[in-house]
């Protein structure tokens, strides 16, 4: 009889891959075929280990993680003072220093309410989009002057003259004032304190 | 309140692109993300992710290195898109960072791995076939014992078993012989046994 199987021929007993003549010993040989049973039953119970399924919320996690290793790496990997130059800031901040620029010849002709400070003049009229402003304008999300000042400044603009400025398509100022980080909110209100100080001609 | 601001060219893709087709080929989202588009990289890491957390998985038996093991594939597999060439399945080729990755880390420290008292979790009971709790406990102890093997072991038996490479693939990942990839299976199985004993 041949010599007893090595480990790898055990191998290739159980890959199907092994010679005839390894084939051929384990026919014969208890030994080996004790030996064959038991690697082919642990072989069958590894197999059958699964990986535990992890939080779904871990997926999303992958992700957001691997976005956050990468920030540093991407070509448009920016960071500092400008990295909050983005689209979704530039537009509505544009659209703010806008009506801030339109809004501050006139601000003279508001007429305030002395009790609160507040305008007293409110949009109305069709096709007023100024409306959904003065629904948070009360309520500025970084409590700075300037920003108070612009909401309210906002909330006196008549519906045409949003549609003059192209503004209608913008979403809720407020809502948008109130969704800024707080440097990006600081960044904001130097802007229009810039503009509203600016002498008028 | 908006994302984090180091996170601002990701976030911009995630938030205002729109997402890249679920139809495109993993290999024309490595070209778009060879690019720039950030939100191209994005989708791929969403198709394998799973896929790669498991191969993690497998080496380390815990999701905490699990998790940063497969981060760091992917932060690989970005900073090396532009070697694939294409001549393998993206999901191939970053399946080979995720194993090397794992190979490095199992290579540094031993797993911390899942708490699994041998003697102890040893059952004992009748077994009660389609019983979740005891397929579950059993699937510990195998993994808590794969996880436990001499590295070389652990991953020949890992990738010949979980992945289903060839000896010859193996040999070439782990940088040994087809007969040493052989006999590091073998000798994993017999230990597994001694270490599993009446639990098989």
């Amino acid at each position: 009889m041949t010599p007893c199987l090595g480990p790898d021929q055990f191998i290739d007993v159980l890959d199907g891959s092994a010679e005839d003549t390894a084939a051929a010993h384990v026919a014969e040989c208890a030994v080996c075929q004790a030996t064959l049973a038991e690697v082919r039953l642990t072989l069958a119970a590894a197999a059958e280990a699964e990986v535990p399924e992890p939080s779904p919320l871990f997926w999303s996690q992958v992700n957001a993680r691997v976005r956050g290793a990468l920030g540093g790496t991407t070509q448009h990997g920016a960071t500092g003072w400008w990295a909050w130059l983005r689209f979704d800031v530039i537009v509505p901040l544009a659209g703010m220093a806008l009506i801030v620029a339109a809004l501050t010849s006139a601000v003279g002709r508001v007429p305030t309410d002395r009790s609160t400070g507040r305008s007293a003049a409110r949009p109305g009229g069709e096709g007023a989009k100024a409306p959904v402003v003065t629904a948070t304008a009360g309520e500025p999300a970084s409590g700075d002057g300037a920003l108070e000042l612009m909401l309210d400044l906002a909330a006196t603009l008549p519906g045409s003259e949003w549609d003059t400025f192209g503004l209608a398509a913008l979403p809720d100022l407020g809502v948008v004032a109130q969704s800024l980080s707080p440097d990006e909110q600081h960044a904001l209100a130097v802007l229009l304190q810039a503009a509203v100080d600016r002498p008028q001609s | 309140m908006r994302p984090n601001a180091t996170t601002a060219p990701w976030s911009l893709a995630a938030s205002s692109a729109p997402a890249m087709p679920t139809t495109m080929t993993d290999e024309a989202l490595v070209e778009a993300s060879l690019a720039g588009a950030t939100d191209a990289f994005d989708e791929l890491v969403t198709r394998h992710r799973r896929a790669v957390y498991c191969v993690c998985y497998r080496f380390v038996n815990n999701h905490e290195d699990a998790a940063d093991l497969t981060q760091d594939t992917f932060v690989r597999a970005w900073k090396a898109r532009a070697t694939f060439r294409g001549q393998a399945r993206f999901s191939t080729w970053v399946h080979r960072i995720a194993v090397n990755v794992s190979l490095n880390q199992v290579s540094l420290k031993t797993p911390r791995g899942e708490a699994v008292d041998f003697d102890t979790m040893a059952d004992t009971r009748e077994p009660a076939p389609g019983h979740s709790l005891v397929v579950a406990e059993r699937q510990a102890m195998v993994r808590a014992a794969v996880a436990a093997l001499p590295p070389r072991q652990r991953a020949a038996l890992i990738l010949r078993t979980y992945h289903e490479l060839s000896h010859q693939e193996v040999a070439a990942l782990v940088g040994t012989s087809v007969g040493a990839v052989k006999a590091n299976v073998f000798h994993a199985l017999a230990n597994l046994r001694k270490r599993l004993g009446p639990s098989l």
